[in-house]
């Protein structure tokens, strides 16, 4: 599987196409902010069946911090 | 088998465009927060004595391009004295602006440093995202301490 790195216009219209955020800071930071509608899905302890929590049919965009 | 992305900006910039966001600090008062959406603008090239009329009650008018991007900021007393001319012709450029992140205590320390009355914020592609007057900020922090349930970075 390959992931596409994008910046904030392409996440914009994946968005508008009903893309799900997934947050993957640690939960902790999830609680005090996150980019409205994310997901929680931490990458430090992610496992293979936090997967099922999100809709394949549709696109996943991931985020951190910044890793620009 | 999913499409998957990587938003390489995170939540830095997102919060740095003012976009919106949830948790328990996502109710601080920041730049964006404060900011006036509705203000003036006008293009370089434009006469001055146009304007007129445009600024309302804003004693300053944010001089954009053609894709919405800050070049400056005129005042309306330049406006004033010099009817004849263009926007141009007065603008300060490359003014100070502030990320519609930047938490309030941080902009009145800075506002209060420089003397200015009032200023622009920007997003990272150089848009006006809004503007935000001096009193308008000690006034909200002067009642944010007071208050309980409002927080400040």
């Amino acid at each position: 599987m390959t992931v596409e790195r994008i910046g904030i216009d392409r996440l914009h219209e994946l968005l508008a196409k009903g893309a799900q955020l997934v947050d993957a800071l640690p939960a902790e930071e999830y609680e005090k902010l996150h980019i409205a509608g994310a997901v929680s899905l931490p990458i430090e302890d992610f496992q293979r069946e936090h997967v099922d929590r999100l809709n394949r049919s549709n696109p996943i965009v991931t985020y951190c911090a910044d890793t620009q | 088998m999913p499409e998957v992305y990587e938003y390489i900006g995170g939540i830095a910039e997102w919060s740095a465009f003012g976009l919106p966001l949830e948790g328990q600090d996502s109710d601080a008062l920041t730049a964006g927060s404060l900011a006036l959406r509705v203000f003036p603008t006008c293009r370089p090239d434009e006469s001055v004595g146009d304007l007129g009329g445009r600024f309302g009650e804003h004693t300053v008018c944010a001089v954009v391009d053609h894709d919405g991007i800050f070049l400056g900021r005129l005042r309306q007393v330049d406006v004033d004295k010099h009817p004849e001319s263009l926007a141009v012709d007065f603008m300060t450029v490359g003014a100070s602006t502030f990320r519609p992140d930047v938490p309030a205590t941080e902009m009145a320390e800075w506002l209060n440093k420089r003397e200015l009355d009032e200023f622009f914020i920007t997003t990272p592609d150089g848009k006006v995202f809004g503007i935000l007057y001096r009193s308008a900020v000690e006034h909200i922090l002067e009642h944010a301490e007071s208050s309980d349930g409002i927080s400040q970075t």
